[in-house]
């Protein structure tokens, strides 16, 4: 590309950052009521910005250097990756030489460039934003696809649901695990869509049959395995009643909602702009340490640190000194470890089998966490938690083992029972779903670190059998002292912590597990943490409707 | 006959005939029984989980009982073993064989008809292993190139033969003399397929998909789609039944807990359901006689179905039609009650 297009472009991009971004509604969504818009004093840039993005769009596509030859292991998504971050990284850093800038932030935003770009123009049609959280997913652009099209279909497309409804649905999934992040989002979009400004005062302000549904997103949220057949009589039964379509819309709102906190935490995305706590637009000449929200009356949420953001990017791709405590795993040693694994053919007894199942429960419950606990939440998030007490607890270490046997998948999996239901009662999401899963199990690029052509489907496969053993589900034909062998302390921890107790987990314990591996690939392994949470607690919510419909 | 069932302690994923219709095997994941059938009731002569040595290769996912010799028995386990029991011997020695050789979760076994001691077992983990039960190791591996093998069912008119249906929705046939490549492949589906069935007359495929069909497949020569039946949930199992040549019996996968008996010429409403059990039903066999089958259930019930008692979905539909001509007319016939001052009328406008 032409370094004059690069000066144009930046110049453009200059122009549009320097008005309100933010939730603007664009035509395309016209959907929309008009008169909450204007209420919240909106509208009106609507055309420079998405007539921006229109431009940034026929600009590159007519400009794109040849690709090139493709390795021959690549799926066709990942050739030549692109820098493509500059209409995305907001504001900041416009007065230095562009090109320099772009390598420094590169890290949110290289990836396939048509396909990417395409994805994130929609992302923006559809929400007025292109959030943080499509950004960092942009580098798995085959993900991002069916992740966009869910979440979109999810909270915007046909369901039994209203839409506000599903917006405060979100809300309250995200409160769960005190999301800030999220939970602002949806509150914006709640309001758009004609909600009711008390609602958000929390949960007291709200109808009782909203209400209803938060035993379940609690029990979704931490301890999957409790839910049964009465929680769903409850909610389909007497006064305020929900139809059988209707819970199932509301459950893959919430499992949606709980998994992607784990993400947003583990990646450590950052506030949006216009959030408390998210950067803001600084002047050539002003201090970076200035850069803090001006608005100091609003608490300024805890979960994500509003730690200068530039430098920190910059820095975390060469972390400081290992932390002598957790000497970690190189790339080699899993490789081999991984090579071993698959040459050896180990007679191992089913007894033996079981006893590795329960050996990887019962050391998970040790584990230690990253992070501590929080000692409060603020005002504004606390108000839409109900019993902040109750969380995670091992599986292994439950207290009712006999009520609440190991899941087993083999009885009831999402490819034969899940998606069959879901998609009978809720039109054709389980397709969504199913795409989405599937996408997240079989991504590869056969890379590991800087190293090629390596068949990661092992680690894969450990990372979410692991996952799904956290949440007491076992898969009878997975050998799962493999995980010990693959995934060292260090990692389990972290994927521990992103499963089970997100708002725990910031961008420095991003920082600090797999340090030899890419930002793409770390990210990979938070898709995962997000999609094989997704499908357990799916899995135990459909169970649950299944036999209340048979009972 | 009557309509007789025996609970189990918990719910049955397979159940298999031998070969004179006298006995039958049923195999779950806590269930491992073989049953005499009397006349009115199941009596139960071998419970194979008695042994003290219980492990995960109980838990079965499939059994087959071998078609040539009586004494044997096929179950593929969820963790991946395919074992094989012998019914004259006592306590552990009955488990003849443990192959471990597919790494996923095995789906599928089934006896070869006439072949004596021959099996065939498909796996999650895309293969299917052909084996000769008095030798250690499988004697051939069929990699179908797909993430997994739902079902493996040998063809009644061709003992090489076999045809294969994956999660990609694809069906697969292969010849037993030829594991390199099968002879031919054809997407079938647009999701999962969970089963097929050769018709035991015509070479008729019958498969089986989450995507709420059944589809009859016709593989002379030319390869025809001839009928597609449209369910109202995901298939698991189907069979044909005996002696009638369009009629075949499906059970969900989920939601509906009858076992249909379809004619394919009617796609859209069952020619006769079976509504004993009370969850999902797991599998069905036939009888030589086709009015009289077995069924297994997640209810843990296994049950003898006869015909007498079967409902029939059709008789209780609205007959009505609707047809339009080529002025734009319509003509729309129903049902109305008999009353003569109108059959007179009507008599009266024919003339």
């Amino acid at each position: 590309m032409s370094l004059k297009l690069w000066h144009q472009l930046w110049n453009d991009v200059f122009a549009v950052k320097i008005v309100p971004v933010q939730f603007v509604p664009t035509p395309g969504t016209a959907a929309r009521d008009s008169n909450s818009s204007r209420d919240l004093g909106l509208g009106g840039d609507v055309v420079a910005l998405s007539g921006a993005f229109r431009f940034l769009e026929t600009a590159f596509r007519g400009e794109i250097p040849p690709r090139r030859k493709r390795n021959s292991f690549c799926p066709p998504e990942t050739d030549e990756a692109q820098p493509i971050g500059l209409f995305w990284i907001e504001f900041w850093r416009v007065s230095e030489p562009p090109y320099r800038n772009l390598t420094k932030a590169e890290l949110f935003i290289f990836g396939p460039f048509r396909r990417t770009n395409n994805l994130f123009v929609d992302a923006f049609l559809q929400s007025n934003r292109l959030d943080h959280v499509s950004q960092v997913m942009g580098y798995h652009t085959s993900y991002l696809d069916h992740f966009l099209k869910t979440q979109n279909f999810i909270l915007r497309g046909d369901g039994p649901l209203p839409f506000h409804y599903r917006h405060y649905i979100a809300i309250m999934a995200a409160g769960r695990h005190q999301c800030g992040y999220l939970i602002n989002l949806q509150k914006q979009e709640f309001l758009l869509l004609g909600g009711e400004h008390s609602w958000l005062k929390g949960l007291s302000s709200i109808p009782p049959k909203l209400k209803n549904l938060y035993d379940i997103n609690k029990i979704l949220a931490h301890r999957p395995w409790q839910l049964n057949t009465s929680h769903i009589e409850k909610l389909t039964k007497g006064k305020d009643s929900w139809s059988l379509a209707e819970v199932i819309h509301a459950i893959v709102i919430l499992t949606h909602f709980h998994s992607l906190c784990s993400f947003v935490f583990a990646c450590g995305v950052n506030q949006e702009v216009d959030q408390a706590g998210g950067y803001k637009y600084q002047m050539p000449g002003e201090t970076r340490g200035s850069a803090h929200p001006s608005n100091t009356n609003q608490s300024n949420p805890k979960d994500i640190p509003t730690v200068d953001i530039t430098e920190d990017w910059k820095n975390s791709s060469h972390v400081g000194p290992p932390s002598p405590t957790e000497p970690e795993v190189g790339i080699n040693t899993i490789m081999q470890r991984m090579k071993t694994l698959s040459e050896q053919n180990e007679e191992c007894t089913p007894v033996e089998l079981a006893k590795r199942f329960e050996s990887i429960e019962t050391q998970s419950a040790e584990l230690g966490l990253v992070g501590a606990e929080r000692l409060e939440t603020p005002a504004d998030i606390s108000c839409f938690i109900e019993d902040g007490k109750f969380g995670y607890q091992d599986f292994a270490k439950r207290d009712e083992q006999f009520d609440f046997p190991t899941f087993r998948v083999q009885d009831y999996s999402w490819n034969d029972h899940g998606y069959s239901l879901v998609n009978r009662l809720y039109n054709d999401v389980g397709n969504l779903l199913d795409d989405k899963f599937k996408t997240a199990q079989n991504l590869t690029y056969y890379t590991m670190g800087g190293r090629t052509d390596v068949d990661t489907s092992r680690f894969r496969r450990a990372i979410w059998n692991y996952i799904q053993c956290l949440l007491g589900i076992r898969h009878d034909d997975y050998d799962y002292g493999e995980i010990n062998h693959l995934l060292e302390r260090s990692l389990k921890t972290f994927i521990k912590s992103a499963c089970c107790y997100p708002e725990r987990v910031t961008k420095k314990d991003y920082d600090r597990v797999l340090r030899e591996f890419k930002h793409s690939e770390k990210v990979h392994v938070n898709l995962m943490v997000l999609e094989a949470r997704m499908q357990a607690e799916l899995l135990y919510a459909l169970r649950t409707v299944n036999r209340y419909m048979t009972n | 006959m009557a309509t007789f069932y025996v609970g189990q302690e918990g719910p049955v994923n397979a159940l298999a005939l031998n070969r004179d219709n006298t006995q039958v095997a049923i195999g779950g994941r806590n269930v491992f029984k073989v049953y005499k059938i009397e006349e009115d009731k199941f009596r139960e002569i071998c419970n194979l989980r008695a042994s003290k040595h219980l492990n995960l290769s109980f838990s079965c996912n499939d059994v087959s009982w071998s078609w040539t010799d009586d004494h044997y028995l096929a179950t593929a386990a969820t963790n991946g073993h395919v074992c094989v029991w012998n019914l004259t011997k006592m306590g552990k020695a009955m488990q003849e064989q443990d192959y471990q050789e597919h790494k996923r979760t095995v789906n599928k076994v089934n006896f070869h008809a006439s072949e004596p001691n021959r099996l065939i077992s498909g796996s999650q983990d895309g293969t299917m292993r052909y084996f000769d039960i008095r030798l250690k190791n499988a004697v051939a591996i069929f990699y179908s190139n797909t993430e997994s093998v739902r079902d493996v069912q040998f063809s009644p008119h061709n003992p090489y033969t076999f045809s294969a249906v994956s999660e990609n929705g694809s069906v697969q046939l292969w010849d037993v003399r030829r594991s390199d490549k099968c002879q031919q492949q054809f997407a079938a589906h647009s999701g999962p397929i969970f089963a097929c069935d050769w018709h035991p007359e015509n070479t008729w495929l019958a498969t089986a998909s989450r995507d709420k069909t059944i589809k009859v497949w016709d593989l002379t020569s030319k390869l025809t789609l001839e009928y597609t039946i449209h369910t109202i949930a995901s298939i698991g199992h189907i069979k044909w039944r005996p002696q009638r040549r369009y009629h075949i019996a499906s059970c969900a996968l989920v939601v509906d807990c009858s076992i249909n008996i379809w004619d394919v010429r009617r796609p859209y409403i069952p020619f006769a359901a079976f509504n004993e059990h009370k969850d999902i039903p797991s599998g069905v066999a036939w009888k030589e006689d086709p009015h009289v089958f077995l069924s297994s259930g997640r209810d843990c019930t296994l049950y003898q179905h006869t015909f007498d008692y079967a409902s029939r979905p059709a008789s209780k539909a609205n007959p009505q039609g609707v047809s339009l001509n080529n002025k734009g007319e319509i003509l729309y016939a129903h049902k109305i009650n008999v009353n003569n001052a109108i059959v007179k009328a009507a008599v009266g406008i024919i003339r």
